[in-house]
């Protein structure tokens, strides 16, 4: 699978990601190479990509949200390592040879620095996730307090160029009821203030899709990025180990998607 | 052929019987990543419990559920065990480090296993785990800085652990994809999820000539976990090689910002 690394956006934040042209292991990528460093984003229509330089074998390279000038404002920006050129112009996001590794896979450091000087990061990779697929994230990352402020970054990628619109469901592990239905865009980082959806320190948040997948980021920022935190949900399938896990994931959301299908929105 | 014989022959060399994890004795039997803690003047640790098993149920369970958390110091000497009683379908956000006396240390790991394993997990031949949500104040810092757990890596019997970690065959490399700068301070926190004593080795290398500049070696305990500091003041980017025999040597990573004040916590 070819392997993007997402830009990060968040309020008054910039978002840095730091690719690395060497395998996290010593034993699954024998050879390796020299690599284009490419930009992709869509819009809306067709795929695009820029080639921004190239990364020799054991080097890094640091791509900054604010010297990404050609990309459209508020576009989802992709980088990627390609053994090959990559298009620039592509009906599906583009591919290349495979240099994905297992144990673990080939990330980099996706981060974010405030405007105060916070930075926070995690090592992380995307992909194209399936269309019409759903998500069930449970959630306790939320932080309460005066100047404490959480969001989602929600952040999806599809093969096809195009801005589809779907919706978010929060609702809470113990209750009835949606607590907020929220709209998102395919291929974006669909950000969310999560501050007033009517959650408290004993709530655990429990996040759902009907047709749309993405990965759950949150960031808890203090005083507008003087202290950031931030950190991804386990998927739910990660609740078990051996066996038939992937059974249990889907029984877990098949319950969850019955819930949902039978509770209605808080007014 | 031969050539598909030779690549996966190869390959075994490093998957043979080495699996990240292995399956705990009995399906009753639930599973946890060993987590560190962290406890001084300066660190707190908590964590955010919650009943994963009633997530399973349709119904609100009038059950009562708990959890057993089991510390260890970082020689992997469990120092002390306690019971918490949770709510179902609810969280609770627990100081971890205010368990842990001054005469345990300031830092080693801890796990912990749930009580409420569903049957469906049973019928599916699966083991409940806890992967853990683990946060960190710093300096009194107003956010709890959060990181996940990163190992499936002990289970219980009879109110016993054990680790489900196996050594690897060969010696390994665990290669951080992040650079090392003169910007930030590290401390690299690693724990021995495996039966054995593990010898371990921080390498950080100068990606401009690929060439070491500083290594040093650690000892781990069975349970235990070691910390590595690091911080340079030449403008290189570094970039850090951990050689072990553990399958996969994933650190946790603790960033100081040196030019700009900021606590980031990741894990490898």
């Amino acid at each position: 699978m070819f392997i993007f690394y997402p830009i990060l956006q968040a309020p008054n934040c910039q978002g840095r990601t730091v690719v690395h042209n060497y395998p996290p292991n010593n034993w699954e990528i024998r050879r390796n190479c020299k690599k284009n460093i490419n930009i992709t984003w869509s819009d809306g229509i067709i795929w695009k990509s820029k080639k921004i330089g190239y990364l020799d074998i054991n080097k890094s390279f640091t791509i900054k949200e604010e010297d990404l000038k050609f990309v459209p404002n508020g576009a989802l920006a992709l980088s990627s390592l390609s053994v090959n050129e990559l298009p620039y112009e592509s009906e599906f996001l583009p591919d290349d040879t495979d240099m994905q590794t297992n144990l673990p896979e080939w990330r980099a450091s996706l981060g974010l620095e405030s405007t105060l000087g916070a930075n926070t990061s995690f090592q992380g990779e995307g992909y194209a996730f399936p269309r019409n697929g759903s998500l069930l994230s449970f959630s306790p990352f939320l932080q309460y307090g005066s100047d404490l402020s959480n969001y989602l970054l929600f952040i999806n990628i599809e093969k096809l160029p195009t801005f589809r619109k779907s919706k978010l469901y929060f609702l809470k592990a113990s209750g009835n009821k949606i607590y907020a239905e929220v709209s998102v865009i395919s291929n974006h980082i669909n950000i969310i203030n999560l501050d007033n959806l009517g959650y408290d320190d004993k709530d655990l948040m429990v996040m759902m899709t009907k047709d749309i997948v993405g990965i759950p980021l949150f960031m808890t920022s203090y005083k507008n990025g003087l202290e950031l935190s931030l950190e991804h949900t386990h998927p739910p399938a990660s609740f078990a180990i051996h066996g038939n896990r992937f059974a249990l994931h889907k029984e877990l959301k098949q319950l969850w998607a019955k819930k949902l299908s039978v509770i209605k929105l808080v007014k | 052929m031969f050539r598909i014989l030779i690549k996966k022959l190869k390959r075994g060399i490093w998957t043979y019987r080495q699996p990240l994890s292995s399956k705990p004795r009995s399906l009753i039997e639930p599973v946890s990543d060993l987590f560190v803690w962290r406890k001084s003047d300066i660190w707190q640790t908590y964590f955010d419990l919650f009943d994963i098993g009633s997530l399973y149920s349709q119904e609100t369970s009038n059950k009562e559920v708990s959890v057993k958390i089991i510390f260890f110091n970082r020689v992997g000497i469990k120092i002390k065990e306690c019971k918490i009683d949770i709510e179902p379908n609810e969280k609770k956000c627990i100081e971890i480090s205010s368990f842990i006396k001054k005469i345990d240390g300031d830092y080693g790991t801890f796990a912990i296993f749930h009580s409420n394993v569903p049957d469906n997990f049973i019928e599916q031949k699966s083991y409940l785990t806890e992967r853990g949500f683990v946060s960190y104040k710093l300096n009194k810092s107003v956010l709890r800085h959060y990181v996940h757990g990163n190992s499936d890596a002990i289970s219980i019997s009879n109110n016993s652990s054990y680790l489900l970690g196996t050594p690897s065959f060969l010696k390994r490399e665990y290669r951080l994809q992040f650079n090392l700068t003169n910007d930030d301070k590290y401390e690299f926190l690693l724990i021995n999820y495996t039966h054995g004593y593990q010898k371990i080795t921080f390498s950080f290398v100068d990606t401009d000539t690929d060439k070491e500049i500083k290594s040093e070696n650690f000892s781990i305990n069975t349970n235990g976990c070691c910390l590595c500091k690091f911080e340079t003041k030449k403008n290189k980017k570094i970039r850090l090689v951990i050689s072990s025999k553990l399958v996969m040597a994933r650190p946790f990573v603790f960033r100081y910002g040196q030019k700009k004040i900021f606590f980031d916590i990741f894990h490898g």
